[in-house]
């Protein structure tokens, strides 16, 4: 069964992580088609928070296509997800390696790219949910 | 859509001799909502929480539970809801059998069977004597009793205040597994701010005996920006924005705002707040604060 | 919520019934044994309120009354008992108050004031079962003796009729008074305990004013009518009429064993003056001052449910 766990301090809302973290194991395999995920009341008891945001993840991964939620017997993997292979992201990869290389050379360290990253996503982040 | 109101005050307030413990208190709380309600000891939540359960009367206006008034019609009020007291008060003496008893003879509506099947998940024996048991352990019991009464509506008044870290994460994880299960509205006196923002969907600060915010976790989230900007006044962006609290340096002007529309002004980085920043700024502290200081003193 | 009056109270009534057995035995064991040795002593014939008793009575009295006279020493020592009984009676509802459980109890399906009736109700019920079965067992136990002395005196006067229930009442009602109004169990219970003490020491001792004795002269030997069976608050000799101190003038009468001759105090006109309350008096003594207690807890119990009502949340 899959464990969610919450960051609190990056920043991303607890619904979005719990949508993340299931696109997440689908795409690793920890999810197959068909598998149950937790129940409301399971996630809940495990990670002590409100209802309302597990529902409000099911609901738009459900609605995503990505879960199935049968009435009176829980919240199932779509039959027709496929985990996405690894070789989609290939080209995002290569790019990010160039990009890498190139902090470096302007002298990022480890800390100060994870640093930026961060900041970047959080205003990227926050000018989507103003818009 | 109009949803209707597990608690509702129009004006409501409580003086005890010549202090005011709460003023001019109006407040809609959806059903089924977790909402929080926060502020320093001697805000007036312990009050609000006495005056919905029918513990107190108003000196001034009105309180209603699901559309009934708790003084006047408690019988209409009192088995829909459920309480815990600040200290969760139990009978020492008794056993948990005996304090199950209770909850059974003192209430029409009781589920005999999910109180016992709490305590068994709780690790607890019926035969335990009440006064044994640690301060979490009471307080899931109180819990449990409140619960088991199949409230509409359940109060709870600093209910983890006294418990370490892991019983309050042991005590939230039951209390909104008791959530999931029976959809009930939640409204949870606390000062400690930490997990509030995951367990509640709406959020009530009350400052001073008044109500300084209400509203959805959601729109107050949207709706509240943090400035940051060269020294300078807030005159300017006060004219447009509803200014939180500013605080200002020799370097720097720090602003909360709750925004009226798109902050425009270019002399300000705009950024979102978290909601316990929020909340300190709204009592009056300063907002730039590390979160690791989350308990607020009076 | 009976349940939950007889669980959540049940050290105090366990205690209170402990008590209650443990003056019943006493008093129904040496009660058994003094009734006995009325019986078998043929005492019956003197007790009543003529003039003159057979002689042999006032030798057999005197042996009888000499015989147990041990317990009426115990007086003082009952007299703590009914307020230890209103003290236990309405301890429960002030610990309730002290630990806060009444936020528990409140918040059930019970409104707060039905709690409070329904306590106070069965409060009252105990206060006057205890205190009828204290009256029951003070007038067996003190029938023999009450039929040479009467009722009036305080030995009996405390243990018989009415009084023993407002005794019973007024410590409740202190207890609960002060109960409420501080919340604290061992200042409820320390205080109400000693207002009990202080006022029934009061009353005790302002009961010959309540209403005003009787005061009569009579030729030695004999009393006034009834005399046997009266409170006597005070006895002396006089000579009315005379300048003189009549017990340098008594101390010729005394005879060769001891005894005063009365031919010769009557010579001398020396005449017993008394001070006493008749049994006539018993009822109107007794519903004064119990009234008194009555009025008193009356006023104490209220306070209590207005503070509870009012102040306390």
């Amino acid at each position: 069964m899959v464990q969610f766990h919450l960051d609190s301090t990056s920043g991303v809302p607890a619904y979005l992580q719990i949508v993340q973290q299931v696109r997440q194991a689908i795409s690793l395999g920890v999810l197959r088609p068909g598998d149950q995920l937790p129940t409301i009341k399971e996630v809940v008891g495990s990670l002590a928070i409100n209802p309302n945001t597990v529902v409000k993840a099911y609901r738009e991964l459900d609605l995503a296509g990505i879960l199935d939620a049968r009435r009176g017997q829980g919240t199932f993997v779509s039959d027709d997800v496929e985990g996405s292979p690894d070789h989609d992201y290939a080209p995002l990869r290569a790019e990010l390696v160039k990009w890498l290389s190139r902090a470096r050379g302007a002298g990022l360290d480890d800390e100060a790219i994870r640093a930026l990253v961060a900041s970047t996503l959080r205003t990227e982040l926050s000018v989507r949910a103003v818009a | 859509m109009t949803v209707r109101s597990a608690l509702s005050c129009e004006g409501l307030g409580k003086r005890y001799g010549s202090t005011w413990a709460l003023r001019d208190c109006t407040l809609r709380i959806p059903a089924g909502s977790v909402t929080a309600l926060v502020g320093p000891n001697g805000a007036g939540k312990t009050t609000l929480l006495q005056l919905a359960v029918g513990m107190s009367a108003p000196t001034a206006g009105e309180i209603e539970i699901f559309g009934w008034s708790p003084q006047r019609e408690p019988q209409m009020v009192l088995p829909r809801i459920g309480f815990v007291a600040q200290d969760h008060p139990l009978y020492r003496g008794f056993t948990l059998a005996d304090m199950l008893s209770f909850g059974r003879r003192l209430n029409a509506r009781w589920d005999e069977k999910l109180a016992r099947r709490r305590l068994d998940s709780l690790g607890l024996q019926l035969s335990q004597r009440v006064g044994k048991l640690s301060g979490g352990q009471q307080a899931q019991v109180a819990l449990t009793l409140a619960l088991a009464k199949r409230p509409e509506l359940l109060l709870l008044d600093e209910p983890a205040a006294a418990l370490d870290p892991l019983a309050r994460r042991e005590f939230l994880q039951a209390l909104m597994e008791g959530v999931a299960e029976e959809g009930v509205t939640v409204v949870l006196s606390s000062h400690i701010l930490a997990d509030l923002e995951r367990v509640c969907d709406h959020l009530v600060i009350l400052s001073r005996a008044r109500v300084a915010l209400a509203d959805s976790t959601e729109e107050i989230a949207r709706s509240h920006r943090l400035l940051t900007g060269a020294t300078r006044g807030v005159d300017e962006i006060a004219q447009l924005h509803s200014v939180v609290h500013a605080n200002t340096t020799d370097r720097q002007t720090t602003v909360l705002v709750r925004a009226n529309g798109h902050v425009y002004d270019s002399h300000w980085q705009v950024s979102n707040v978290d909601l316990e920043q929020i909340v300190l700024a709204y009592l009056a502290l300063d907002p730039v604060r590390t979160p690791e200081q989350p308990v607020m003193s009076a | 919520m009976t349940w939950l009056l007889w669980r959540q109270g049940r050290s105090e009534n366990l205690l209170v019934a402990a008590m209650l057995g443990a003056v019943a035995a006493f008093m129904l064991l040496t009660g058994a044994n003094m009734h006995s040795a009325f019986g078998s002593s043929g005492l019956s014939q003197c007790t009543s309120d003529a003039a003159k008793l057979p002689t042999i009575c006032s030798l057999q009295v005197n042996i009888f009354v000499q015989r147990f006279d041990g317990l009426n020493q115990l007086g003082p020592w009952l007299s703590l008992v009914p307020g230890l009984i209103g003290v236990l009676l309405a301890t429960p509802l002030v610990l309730e108050l002290d630990q806060g459980t009444y936020r528990l109890a409140w918040t059930q399906s019970i409104t707060p004031r039905r709690w409070l009736t329904i306590r106070l109700a069965l409060l009252l019920l105990a206060v006057a079962v205890c205190g009828l079965t204290v009256i029951a067992l003070g007038t067996y136990w003190r029938q023999p003796l009450d039929s040479f002395s009467g009722r009036v005196g305080p030995s009996a006067f405390d243990l018989e009729g009415i009084v023993p229930i407002a005794y019973i009442l007024f410590a409740a009602a202190a207890v609960l008074a002060i109960g409420a109004v501080s919340r604290r169990t061992g200042l409820a219970v320390a205080g109400g305990f000693g207002a009990y003490l202080l006022v029934r020491l009061v009353l005790r001792s302002a009961r010959d004013k309540l209403i005003t004795p009787l005061h009569t002269l009579s030729r030695p030997p004999s009393g006034p009518q009834g005399i046997r069976h009266s409170w006597i608050i005070s006895q002396s000799y006089t000579m009315p009429g005379s300048r003189g101190n009549a017990y340098n003038v008594l101390r010729s009468c005394i005879t060769s064993d001891g005894s005063l001759d009365s031919r010769c105090m009557s010579h001398h006109n020396i005449f017993s003056s008394w001070t006493y309350e008749p049994p006539s008096r018993f009822w109107p003594l007794q519903s004064i001052e119990a009234g008194i207690f009555l009025v008193l807890s009356a006023i104490l119990i209220a306070v209590a449910v207005w503070w509870i009502r009012h102040r306390i949340a």
